[in-house]
This record gives C-alpha cells, structure tokens and sequence, in this order.
C-alpha cells in the first residue's frame, strides 16, 4: 500500500499541468522510449516515470517551466539507465523470432519493425541522436540540448547510426 | 588534412541526414567524396542518405502503436515515509546490537562465600552461569561443585551438617562459629546408612540459598594428607564448553559429569563422562573444554602426584530471543 493515486484538492496546479502534458506528450514520449528500449511495457514505464518526475517538480516549484525538451531529456535519460542495468540482467527470450513477431502484431508497417532491428544494433546515444532529429523533429540544436552536447556531435552521432541504418534497412528492403 | 576532412564530411553527412545541410555544404560534401573513395564508402553519397532517412520517415509515418494515457501514480516517498522506515531500521539495529552485547557478555558469578560468610573461600562453590549465543538462541551453563566421590572426611565440630530426606526439611542446630550457615542435601530417595554415613562426613560449609534456575553447590573439603586436590589453572570457570548451534536450536538441557585424569605435570589425560546429559553434543563439548584446560597437579605431602579431577557441569536452555 505504498502508492496513493493523486488527490485533486491537494494538487490542483501541478495535477493541471502534469495533465496537460500527459495530453499533449504521452504518446511522443513512449513512442520514442518503446523505440529507445524495444519493449512497450517498459516504455509505458518509463514514461510514467517522466511524468512523475515533472509532477515532482511542478509540486515543489509551481513556478518552474518545464519543455519538452526537458521532458525528452528526462526520458532519454531513463531509457539509457534502464539499458544499462539491463546489461547487468537481461532476460534472453527462448525465441528470438518472438520478439519481432510482437513487433509486427504492434506494427503493420515492414519498414517500422526493420528500423527497430536497426536500433536495437546502436549505442543509446545514437539512437537518441537519430530518435530525437529524425523521428521527434528536433533540429540538431534542439537536440544537443536535451542531450548535453553540441550540435555537431549530434551530427556526427546521426552519421555514425545512418551506416547501421542503411545497412539494415536497405537490405531488408532490396530483398523484399 | 584529409583526416579533419573525412571528420568534417562525416558531421555534413549528418546534416544531409537531418535536412540541415547548406547548398555549400552539400557542394563540399560532394567534392570530397569525389577525392576520397573510403569515405565514398563508409558514408554513401547523398542519394544513399536521403534514401536512408526516406526509409526512417516512412517508417515514423506508419507507426500505428497508440499506448493509453495512464493515471500518473505517485508513490508515497515522502520525508515522513522515510522517517518511518530510518527510524524502524535504526531501531531493529539497536535491538540486535543490545542483543548481540547481552549474549556475548557473561554475566558475572555470585560470590556465595561472600554472602555467606564462608569460612573456606577457596574451595567454596559458586554456580557460575555461562551464557553462550548462536543464531538468538541461549544456553546457560551452571558450574555444579557437587560430588560425592571424595574420600571420607571428619566433620568439624563448629558445623553440624542437615540431611533432608524427600522433602522434610529439618531445622538447622545453631552453630557457635556461623548461624548463617545451612547445609542442604535433597535426597532423591531414602538414604542407606552408608549414604547417611558420606553426607554426614562431608565437611560443608555452606551454600547459597536455592535460586530458580541455578543449580545447588556443595562444596568440598580436601581429604586430610593431601596439601593439595586436582584443580584447573584459573579456576573452575577455566573449562568453558562450546557446544555446537545444534545444542542451541534443541535447547538441549541437562548435566554432565566428568572425570580428568591428570598427571603429576597437570596435564590432562583423558576425560571421561560419568554421568551423561542425554545428550552427545553436550558430553563431548565438556570433556573438549576439559582437555583443553591445565591442571594443578595433586599435591601430597608437597609431592605432585597424578590424580583425577571430577566436576560437572549443567546446561539450562534460556530464553529464546
């Protein structure tokens, strides 16, 4: 009994803004985070963890702005801790051809389940790279922010995953 | 150079890939792969990254997963729910230690001499209660001093000793020396004349009175012509058994009795049980503690001599804790 579901009365600035955000960014984010981890649940996950994270400091500092960049940070920040414990232990599934078929059952697309084999092949800062400019829209600006880094070694990072990218994703493609 | 340039073709390839990249970037991007075939390659002209990059939208495009929004759960990890957990943590901590202090320190013998007031303070008895832990469990060890196995001796006129039989106590005859003193033997069944014989040759000097949970003591006088009887160097309290966790988890209780045969060097020989405790543990964990001690030797007439040292010791369960 250690969860308690948030109390309207008691949150009525933070609950509005956490709320507004759940709106406009829940999907975003745990698209992004399923594509950054490989697995929905955990991605749901992670992003509940986001949210949580920003109503935390909403309570404590009602007056704090928080983007979304601030958000992707948070939850790019997650997936790589998430990724790096799961280094540690990692639940190997006892079909490999398992885990793709879950993918298809999600996603009619053929090009959607290739670029997540190709994902699963990059450093989680690359991912992120490619993640946050190809798929969430930022410019390489925007996404040295969230990251912590300059723009052109976002560049650089995107270059690097386009070589895992093409390599996967052409030849899936050619041969079908 | 060509090294900063691959690195810097490599940075305008990524813009290509954004959608970032200048006409003028474009234009050195494809003048240097023009010039260098490794980076031609590895990074692909700019039709190769479009293409790519075409294959990444599409893919955006046709993403159909749309989770549900969940209620946001906020876990209840305030100060107060830590303070909680800190405080009952640190409080389980100092019950352990407290614990762990009380098991390991033994608690400190009762002089009866001295309440009392033995004239024999050496060779007066005390129950000395040893208290060992393992895993929260507790076995008291009383030291017994009662034997009968000592040659007669002549009772001294300033004592008179008392013999209970089955219960019916008899009212001690004043002593010119000690009033205080009462002599206490609970015959476990009628006494035989040889017995009302032994009893009455010992030349007791007194004990404690009965206390819950610790053995009675009798204590002994030497035999005349001996200086001096079989003792264990530092006392009786020198024979401490360990016996093993089992002891403690059965809370295994009783008395063993043991002989040590010692020579005329103090060294003991053997050890044997004389009356065992019911249990083996306890036996055997005696008779090592009794072999790993040393002896006075026997003294007669200022002669060491071999001798045997009879003694016995009683295990009592504790509280559980």
């Amino acid at each position: 009994m250690d969860e308690v579901y948030l109390q309207a009365d008691q949150l009525a600035g933070a609950e509005a803004r956490v709320d507004a955000m759940v709106r406009e960014y829940h999907t975003k984010l745990a698209r992004y985070l399923r594509r950054m981890v490989g697995d929905a649940e955990v991605a749901l996950d992670l992003t509940q963890d986001v949210f949580l994270a920003a109503y935390r400091i909403l309570k404590d500092d009602p007056q704090r702005e928080l983007t979304a960049g601030w958000l992707y940070r948070a939850a790019t920040n997650g997936a790589i801790s998430f990724m790096r414990r799961r280094k540690i232990v990692r639940m190997m599934p006892l079909d490999r051809e398992l885990e793709r078929e879950h993918w298809r059952i999600d996603e009619r697309s053929a090009a959607s389940v290739d670029l997540q084999a190709a994902l699963k092949r990059l450093p989680a800062e690359q991912s992120a790279a490619v993640l946050l400019t190809s798929y969430a829209g930022y410019s390489s600006q925007e996404a040295a922010t969230i990251l912590g880094t300059t723009s052109d070694a976002i560049r650089q990072r995107v270059c690097r995953a386009m070589r895992m990218l093409r390599t996967v994703m052409t030849e899936k493609a050619t041969n079908s | 150079m060509i090294l900063d340039e691959c690195a810097r073709a490599e940075i305008t390839a990524g813009a290509l890939a954004i959608g970032e990249a200048t006409d003028v970037q474009r234009e050195d991007y494809r003048r240097h792969l023009s010039r260098c075939s490794s980076c031609l390659t590895t990074l692909g002209g700019e039709r190769d990254v479009e293409r790519t990059m075409q294959l990444v939208a599409r893919a955006r495009g046709e993403e159909s997963w749309t989770p549900e929004a969940r209620v946001v759960i906020v876990r209840q990890t305030d100060i107060k729910r830590r303070f909680w957990q800190f405080g009952l943590a640190a409080a389980a901590a100092l019950a352990i230690l407290w614990l762990g202090a009380r098991a390991l320190i033994p608690n400190a013998p009762q002089n009866v001499a001295e309440r009392t007031g033995a004239v024999h303070q050496s060779r007066v008895a005390t129950p000395q209660v040893k208290r060992h832990a393992a895993a929260g469990h507790d076995l008291v060890v009383v030291h017994n001093v009662a034997t009968l196995k000592r040659p007669p001796l002549t009772t001294p006129a300033h004592v008179a000793p008392k013999v209970l039989a089955r219960g019916h106590e008899v009212p001690a005859a004043p002593s010119a020396r000690n009033t205080n003193t009462a002599v206490t033997v609970v015959a476990a069944a009628a006494l035989s004349q040889r017995d009302e014989r032994s009893v009455s040759a010992l030349r007791t000097v007194g004990t404690a009175p009965p206390q819950p949970g610790r053995a009675e003591s009798i204590a002994v006088l030497p035999a005349p012509g001996i200086s001096r009887d079989v003792a264990p160097l530092g006392g009786e309290s020198a024979i401490v058994p360990h016996p093993p966790a089992i002891a403690y988890y059965e809370n295994a209780e009783g008395t063993t009795a043991f002989d040590v045969s010692v020579d005329e060097h103090g060294v003991p020989l053997k050890c044997t049980v004389a009356k065992s405790s019911g249990f083996v543990v306890l036996d055997e964990a005696v008779c090592q503690a009794a072999m790993r001690a040393r002896y006075a030797p026997r003294l007669i007439n200022g002669h060491a001599v071999a001798g045997v040292y009879h003694d016995s010791l009683t295990f009592q369960a504790g509280d559980n804790r």
